[in-house]
């Protein structure tokens, strides 16, 4: 169904506003969008700023969510599951009041301001929102668990026996996880940085609440262009180019990988 | 993690380097554990105890009150969203949840089919889409077709049926098919295996499947405010378009009352599941 979703808004009938008349004047106006998304540097800027963001917050999300995924994987089965389902609690409320509570965390007058200030470690409150680091934080924050999931299901799968044996083996335990623990929680660490770092990418809320109006992401793009411009073939355009660029490649891997299983 | 196990106890015999590196192993589990709860759990008790706070102003306290609640009891337009969202989201999540059972089904008959390493990718990266591009691309879809709830409520469907999907199918391959073929050997009917041992073996990933449906489709803003009408103005839009607007205690007391609600249904959702495990 989604993918009959996709096809659709790709083709150019549809794409131009409010009319259905001349063919050969849609396929101008399209490509004269897809012009304007190359040569214009505001929408390039846009999409580098954007991955950045979702770049370093899915490299954030792997630093806490990796070691939270590891010390998970090592309680016993039974304080696993309650472990599991004290995690979903917060991300089964909706995601916007959680945005909601970082905005007041992170405030000027806020929590986070207000506890530096009695430590003594910042004089004047510090601006953490209206910049990347607030979004990089919100973004962290909500994608948080689709990190730690594929990681641990991963890590749960591993068999102690292999650890157990390179440890009589006389391997230093450093050398334990970068050779045995690492190689094989890698395929959970890659569905995890997918997981966090497409979304991420198109993620509107979180930049528009949480940002000002410098931080550009493509959702924002998309939505401005969309809702604000009324320039409906060019939020078509940028759709395409990210659906093109970022998930079409994983389709691709993710079906060559499915095949190569299924010979197995 | 395995740094931290790098012990640098050189001048100590091997029983207790053992000991140490165990007891530093639970130190740092538990550290991290609890940094873990502190980060996730932060922000709503912070936003639960401000809901309590008598000033209008977020982070500053001036005494308890339950002035907001009162507020939010007398607020019609956040009560009338709340009450749509709930229409929507339930009837989303049981339309996507039948269509799930479907394809989860087709899916396990089409097993060994020459094209199907090819099908379930192509369901797994539609979770993956961002949220804009599927608003977009089904906005553009719907329309010919006049918006309102229920374009909101096929939205909500595409979105979660993959979810569920998912869910489903993990279940399904798991199951037990002997059991089918016993009852179809003795004389059921396809259909009466279907009501009768399908369903029922599924009932657990069944629930959970609605619930996260439910949860997902309550949660959406974007997608409901591309595809969804002038008309309807679902909580998670209302609550958007007031945040943007300004700071509104009202919405702390919704999520004392959200997350009151959530952890009661996994409590009692994980007393059931523990209790239906005894019972095997």
């Amino acid at each position: 169904m989604i993918s009959l979703g996709r096809v659709v808004h790709k083709a150019p009938p549809f794409v131009f506003p409010f009319s259905y008349d001349n063919d050969c004047f849609h396929i101008c106006l399209n490509f004269s969008s897809l012009k304007t998304l190359i040569s214009d540097p505001f929408y390039i800027r846009g999409i580098l700023s954007s991955i950045k963001i979702a770049l370093i917050s899915m490299v954030g999300c792997l630093f806490i969510g990796y070691p939270a995924a590891y010390a998970i994987s090592q309680l016993s089965k039974p304080k696993q599951m309650i472990v599991l389902i004290l995690m979903c609690v917060p991300f089964w409320t909706p995601f916007l009041i959680r945005v909601y509570g970082w905005m007041g965390l992170l405030s000027q007058t806020g929590f986070v301001n207000h506890m530096l200030m009695q430590l003594h470690i910042i004089k004047e409150p510090m601006i953490f929102l209206g910049g990347d680091f607030g979004v990089c934080v919100g973004m962290i924050y909500c994608y948080l668990p689709f990190m730690i999931f594929p990681i641990y299901s991963a890590l749960s799968k591993i068999d102690p026996y292999h650890v157990e044996a390179a440890l009589n083996l006389g391997c230093p335990p450093f050398w334990i996880f970068m050779k045995i623990i690492m190689p094989l929680s890698l395929s959970g660490v890659i569905a995890g940085c997918v997981l966090v770092f497409l979304p991420c990418l198109g993620e509107y809320v979180i930049p528009e609440l949480l940002g000002s109006s410098d931080t550009l992401t493509i959702g924002r793009i998309v939505w401005s262009e969309f809702f604000i411009n009324r320039h409906w073939p060019m939020a078509c355009s940028i759709a395409v180019f990210l659906i093109l660029l970022f998930v079409c490649p994983l389709m691709i891997w993710n079906m060559k990988k499915t095949k190569e299983d299924a010979i197995r | 993690m395995g740094k931290t196990q790098n012990f640098d106890t050189v001048n100590i015999n091997g029983d207790s380097i053992e000991t140490m590196m165990l007891y530093r192993r639970y130190f740092w589990q538990k550290f991290i554990l609890f940094m873990l709860f502190l980060f996730i759990y932060f922000p709503i008790l912070y936003l639960i105890t401000f809901s309590f706070n008598n000033s209008k102003l977020q982070g500053i306290w001036s005494g308890f009150s339950c002035h907001w609640y009162h507020q939010l009891s007398q607020n019609t337009m956040i009560l009338k969203a709340i009450q749509t969202s709930f229409e929507i989201a339930t009837l989303s999540a049981t339309g996507s949840l039948i269509l799930a059972i479907i394809a989860a089904l087709s899916y396990e008959k089409f097993y060994g089919f020459k094209k199907q390493p090819l099908l379930l990718p192509l369901i797994t990266t539609t979770l993956v889409i961002p949220e804009v591009v599927l608003g977009l691309s089904l906005l553009i879809l719907f329309l010919p077709i006049t918006k309102g709830a229920l374009t909101v409520i096929c939205a909500h469907m595409t979105l979660t049926t993959a979810y569920v999907f998912m869910l489903l199918q993990k279940r399904f391959q798991d199951m037990d098919h002997s059991l089918e073929e016993a009852a179809l050997d003795l004389g059921a009917k396809s259909y009466q295996v279907f009501f009768k041992i399908t369903l029922p073996c599924l009932m657990p990933s069944l629930l959970s499947g609605w619930l996260l449906a439910f949860v997902l489709s309550l949660d959406d803003v974007v997608i409901a405010s591309f595809v969804g009408g002038p008309g309807v103005s679902t909580l998670p839009i209302l609550t958007f378009s007031q945040l943007k607007t300004g700071i509104t205690p009202e919405i702390n007391c919704l999520c004392t009352f959200i997350v009151g609600i959530m952890s009661f249904g996994l409590l009692v959702w994980s007393y059931v599941l523990r209790h239906q495990k005894s019972h095997r």
